[in-house]
């Protein structure tokens, strides 16, 4: 690995763990206070609040995808598509299960259904090229 | 597509870290590459034809299929 890789790697170890230390800070936040605020517009904004650093998370995965060559990008864009079509297919699945009377399953759990989808994709386009 | 990576690699007596160095790529692009798991985009090919001073077609040779017709 060259040293600009490294460096590009490093640097986005330590700003994604940064956000996501914040993230998890900001869910503490949110989850101990939005029962007992009272205006709607503060329920709001303590609820939007860990999406700052999700957001910041996700800015810095894709500058780091940008210091990537062409193989791993190749890898990158097979796993998200893998994840795309699985999170797709299973959301839209268990929403007409749903109709039948299964459960309702709340929508925060699409982004941990894209991640493990995104995971399994990297496993497999990993197997296919490396 | 088949290629001549390996040998040509052999001849110099580079790591595939040393050609991924010179390319800008990484260790295990060469390799998927030098397996044939991978067919490089042109871009890379011509870098790649441009370090070891040779002509593209003289590295790259397509396979027997992808030339039937």
């Amino acid at each position: 690995m060259t040293a600009v890789r490294l460096a590009a790697k490093r640097r986005y170890m330590i700003r994604f763990l940064g956000a996501m230390t914040v993230y998890s800070v900001f869910i503490m936040i949110t989850g101990r206070t939005i029962r007992h605020v009272d205006p709607m517009w503060a329920k709001v904004l303590l609820a939007l609040l860990p999406i700052i650093p999700i957001g910041v998370a996700l800015s810095e995965l894709l500058r780091f995808v940008g210091s990537f060559d062409e193989l791993q990008r190749r890898v990158q864009f097979e796993a998200v598509a893998t994840a795309g079509v699985l999170t797709c297919m299973l959301s839209f699945a268990w929403g007409m299960l749903e109709m039948a009377g299964l459960p309702k399953l709340p929508i925060v759990l699409v982004m941990p259904l894209f991640c493990a989808s995104y995971g399994f994709g990297v496993w497999r386009a990993t197997r296919k090229y490396l | 597509m088949n290629n001549r990576l390996r040998i040509l690699r052999a001849e110099r007596n580079w790591s595939q870290a040393d050609l991924a160095d010179a390319l800008g790529v990484s260790r295990q692009t060469i390799n998927a590459i030098e397996t044939g798991k991978y067919d490089p985009s042109l871009p890379l090919a011509f870098k790649i034809a441009h370090i070891f001073a040779a002509a593209i077609e003289t590295i790259f040779t397509p396979d027997e299929e992808s030339t039937a017709p």
